[in-house]
């Protein structure tokens, strides 16, 4: 259990490293890459949705500390939701095809994205047309990109 | 009874805590001015900022840091000198020293390093090394040598979060320096400014400076913010759109300054 838990802090912080000192480097276009949330996905995946929506909010709410000012708790919000959606990945990686698994995972983050965007945009002159083809896409796409190569990095332990 | 509530929790116990956080984070979001909110994001943001040391360290092997840090001062003090004679004489052509024109120059201000940048997915704000143990407090302006970069929103003891003028929730007063037209300065993204609603009859030209207009109880008057890049009549032609390009880049900033009340 113990184990467990310090596995999982550990992969927070990597991810919390990752995401404050490349994030800025490895933009582009304003859009990031979010690492924390595949630390979340992982998480879930692994551990299931109730560790899933825990950590989601923790990792939130330490990403809204660290990087953002306004709307403190919106990451919160949206990385529990992720994180409990994603619980229902948990043992599934072996059980289904590996295009189905990634489908799922980039449908999660689309989730993600989509709340996260329109909730903070919510007040700014611009159409949800333009967010989701402006933020959403290219945020989950990018995000995909890197979930896929550290998933297949990191050692299988669902 | 206490069996049924006590197996109905364990059964869905998953579902029970996520309404629970998600409650929270609505609380959290629809009471971001809340003193417990406050003082929860703050304790955050200090105990989280070591995760931006290697950062730090990165930046400090490029060395001149220090020389860098004064002579970036000088640097200020000398904008500020040359801005303050550009709008001396705007002034004096104008025949209205009678209204009071004030020395701007003589601002108290504290220089503090960037700590951490718009790393996250939203949200576009600034960590300084500087908090509430230095002076900064809430609300405060913060400059850097080439213009306005944003206003304190949040201090810890050692840090503070600069909300800066790119994040689309960011609005600021500003007046154009030639025609002496007032607006409201809001990002559109790609790095750029906009001022809308300008009426039609003023004549505003791009090249024209941009600087604040003192109308706003956090910025004082003619700070420089940026350059009009260029003018257009709304759709329905009742008034004008200019894009305004900021003088601050972003992206290198390092070194700010933050002007003490």
């Amino acid at each position: 259990m113990l184990k467990k838990i310090l596995h999982t802090i550990g992969l927070v912080f990597l991810a919390l490293f990752l995401q404050v000192t490349l994030g800025d480097w490895i933009s582009i276009q304003d859009i990031r890459p979010d690492f924390l949330l595949i630390a979340v996905i992982l998480i879930a995946r692994s551990d299931g949705k109730l560790y899933g929506e825990i950590w989601g909010f923790i990792i939130g709410l330490i990403s809204n500390s660290i990087g953002v000012s306004m709307l403190f708790g919106l990451s919160a919000l949206v990385k529990t939701i992720t994180g409990f959606i994603s619980g229902f990945l948990k043992g599934s990686k072996r059980s289904m095809s590996l295009f189905n698994y990634y489908f799922i995972v980039i449908t999660i983050m689309l989730i993600h994205f989509i709340i996260l965007y329109t909730i903070y945009y919510n007040s700014a002159d611009m159409s949800l047309q333009y967010i989701v083809m402006r933020y959403v896409i290219p945020s989950t796409f990018y995000t995909s990109a890197f979930f896929i190569i550290i998933d297949n990095i990191l050692p299988q332990n669902e | 009874m206490f069996k049924a509530i006590y197996d109905f929790i364990y059964d869905f116990f998953e579902y029970i805590l996520l309404g629970v956080l998600i409650l929270l984070s609505f609380i959290m979001i629809l009471s971001g001015d809340a003193p417990q909110v406050e003082a929860l994001q703050n304790s955050l943001s200090d105990t989280f900022s070591f995760l931006t040391y290697p950062k730090k360290l990165i930046q400090k092997t490029t060395g001149l840091v220090q020389e860098n840090k004064e002579l970036r001062r000088q640097n200020l003090q000398l904008i500020r000198r040359n801005s303050e004679l550009i709008e001396a004489y705007n002034e004096n052509k104008r025949y209205e020293e009678m209204l009071g024109f004030r020395d701007s120059i003589g601002y108290n201000v504290l220089p503090a390093r960037v700590i951490n940048y718009g790393s996250m997915s939203i949200g576009q704000a600034v960590l300084l090394n500087k908090g509430q143990k230095n002076g900064v407090t809430k609300h405060l302006p913060v400059i850097s040598t080439e213009g306005v970069v944003g206003k304190v929103v949040n201090t810890g003891d050692h840090t503070a979060v600069v909300h800066v003028f790119n994040d689309i929730n960011f609005r600021l007063s500003i007046r154009f320096v030639d025609s002496r037209v007032v607006g409201i300065l809001q990002p559109i993204g790609e790095g750029l400014l906009q001022v809308r609603d300008i009426p039609t009859t003023a004549v505003i030209h791009p090249g024209e400076e941009v600087v604040t207009s003192g109308f706003s109880d956090i910025f004082p008057p003619n700070l420089k913010v940026g350059v009009v890049d260029e003018i257009k009549h709304s759709e329905t032609r009742n008034y004008q759109i200019a894009t305004v390009k900021p003088y601050v880049q972003l992206e290198s900033l390092e070194e700010v300054f933050v002007i003490l009340k």
